[in-house]
């Protein structure tokens, strides 16, 4: 569904490569989780997925960059926000503002593709269904909790039937109940949809990754199931990752190592 | 909401947005066009009367008293004080004198802007944003200046919440705004750096969602919110008419 193929990137005005020799596969229906310490390069990747790189993004690229069989080089970013939908940190600048219910933000995504009437209205009440915010629907989209908020952003996203969905660390602006909504959702989509999702929070990745790539400094360093890679405390601590207690504790143990032994096997 | 919309049930706001649009522009362009006073004046009354049947009075003329109160002010000092082309002098203090023909040129500039920008706030105030760019659209402004428009009168709402943020938090860590006029300005010097900073990453980051929900996209744009046009729409843009018209020959 995305294929990556010695991806490079370097930010107009800046001295280093942001993202250095990246080859990447991901099939449809996975939920790829991206971990990373602060400034890896993981937004850097997911602009390159969404075509926001190069097409709105100044920098120097080379590689290739194809999703759903497309080269993102070659069409324009509105076309390609028919295959991958993405989701960032600010539910507050996301929502476009452009109507006063819930409903009427979802609409806004529709109207831009020229759908009609009809179409629109089946899809709104279909994501509004499907993420469970029907009640909701007649509100302001400024007047509700930022969960909420973040779940009508995906609802807009999801309403515009992408193949691909990206979310770059959709809930660091959220209290935990407002991250706990969140990822409530991406349960439901986990399966149906292929999935990026960048975030911070380890606690996650176990319950909803099939896979965890793992960034620094514009490179990835390892790509491995969920145990492999939150059970590596020195992949973790060399990478500046929060290590989880758990990891801690069994690496203070000295479990840690037999642990991937095992795994090896 | 980030506009400055304010959701009532009246006939004002179930007005097609086109009829409030096209009274907006004529008045506008009348404003600039139209020298006498009373004129102007009446263009003005005619929005308060708008305000009152919108059911907006008191967000109406706050909104109006905030904007234009420093306007009246700075037009009476300068036209009636220091327009050196004035000189029907009515009464001096100490080296300054007032003169009547500055204050009535000064009043006559102050009806000006009253008159347009009463009109503006009726427009934006009880019009749906998505129904106003809707319409602009529709009567032929490109959408992405469509959009500009709707995102100005965003603006300001966000930049008023975006400040009292940030001088919250800056108050939280012991800023103090204070004292004379001069210590106060010097207090919110900090509070714009900030401000400004912040406003120009979220322009940014708003640019980008806009990008993501193929706002830019070449499609001829649909449109979810069904528009009608009433009976009434036509009636009241009949009187509106009428009014403007008796305004302009009276
Ligand atoms: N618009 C930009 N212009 C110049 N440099 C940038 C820009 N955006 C990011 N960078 C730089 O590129 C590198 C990678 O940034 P990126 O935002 O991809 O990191 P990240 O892994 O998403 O970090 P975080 O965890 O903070 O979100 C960093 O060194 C960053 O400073
Ligand atoms: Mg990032």
């Amino acid at each position: 569904m995305i294929t990556i193929k010695n991806l490079n990137f370097k930010y107009s005005g800046t001295n280093n490569y942001a993202l250095r020799n990246i080859n990447l596969e991901i099939k449809e229906g996975e939920l790829a989780v991206i971990i990373g310490s602060i400034g890896s390069g993981k937004s850097t990747l997911a602009k390159c997925i969404n075509g926001l790189i190069p097409h709105f993004v100044n920098g120097i690229m080379s590689g290739e960059v194809e999703v759903a069989g497309i080269k993102t080089a070659d069409i324009d970013i509105s076309d390609i926000s028919k295959i991958v939908g993405m989701v960032l940190e600010n539910p507050l600048t996301q929502l476009t503002g452009y109507g006063t219910t819930v409903e009427e933000e979802i609409a806004f995504g529709l109207e831009n593709l020229g759908l009609i009437r009809e179409e629109m209205k089946n899809r709104i009440n279909s994501v509004l269904k499907l993420l469970d915010i029907e009640k909701i629907r007649y509100k302001d989209p400024f007047d509700i909790s930022g969960g909420q908020q973040q779940r009508v952003v995906l609802a807009s996203v999801l309403a515009m039937k992408p193949k691909i969905l990206v979310l770059d660390d959709p809930t660091s602006q959220l209290d935990p109940s407002g991250a706990e909504e969140v990822f409530e959702e991406l349960k439901k989509l986990k399966g149906k949809q292929t999935i990026i999702l960048i975030t911070q929070k380890m606690n996650i990745i176990r319950e909803l990754a099939s896979r965890v790539i793992v960034m620094s400094k514009g490179k990835i360093v390892k790509i491995g199931k969920p145990i492999e890679v939150l059970l590596d405390y020195k992949l973790l601590k060399r990478n500046n990752i929060e290590v989880p207690a758990e990891t801690e504790l069994l690496y203070k143990m000295n479990y840690n190592k037999k642990i991937m032994e095992m795994l090896k096997v | 909401m980030l506009t400055n919309y304010i959701k009532k049930d009246s006939l004002i706001h179930k007005l097609n947005p086109a009829v409030k649009i096209f009274l907006a522009l004529i008045i506008i362009f009348l404003s600039f066009l139209i020298r006498e006073t009373y004129k102007l004046s009446l263009f003005s009354a005619l929005s308060f009367i708008l305000a009152f049947a919108a059911k907006i009075p008191k967000e109406f003329f706050k909104t109006l008293g905030f904007i234009m109160t420093p306007l009246l002010i700075t037009l009476v000092i300068f036209h009636g004080i220091l327009n050196p082309a004035a000189t029907q002098v009515i009464a001096t203090f100490y080296f300054l004198s007032i003169k009547l023909d500055g204050l009535i040129i000064g009043f006559n500039y102050f009806a000006k802007l009253l008159s347009f920008v009463s009109i503006s706030y009726i427009l934006i105030f009880t019009t749906n944003p998505a129904d106003l760019v809707a319409s602009l659209s529709k009567l032929g402004l490109p959408k992405q200046a469509a959009f500009v428009t709707l995102a100005t009168i965003q603006f300001i709402p966000l930049m008023e919440e975006k400040a009292k943020k940030i001088m919250d938090a800056q108050q939280a860590r012991g800023l103090r705004i204070i004292g004379g006029i001069i210590q106060r300005i010097k207090a919110y010097i900090p509070l714009l750096m900030p401000l400004i900073l912040s406003m120009l990453d979220e322009a940014y980051e708003r640019s980008i969602s806009l990008e993501l929900r193929a706002f830019f996209s070449k499609n001829k744009r649909t449109f979810f919110r069904e528009e009608l046009w009433r009976k009434t729409d036509t009636i009241t843009s009949i009187i509106l008419a009428v009014i403007v018209g008796g305004i302009i020959i009276v």
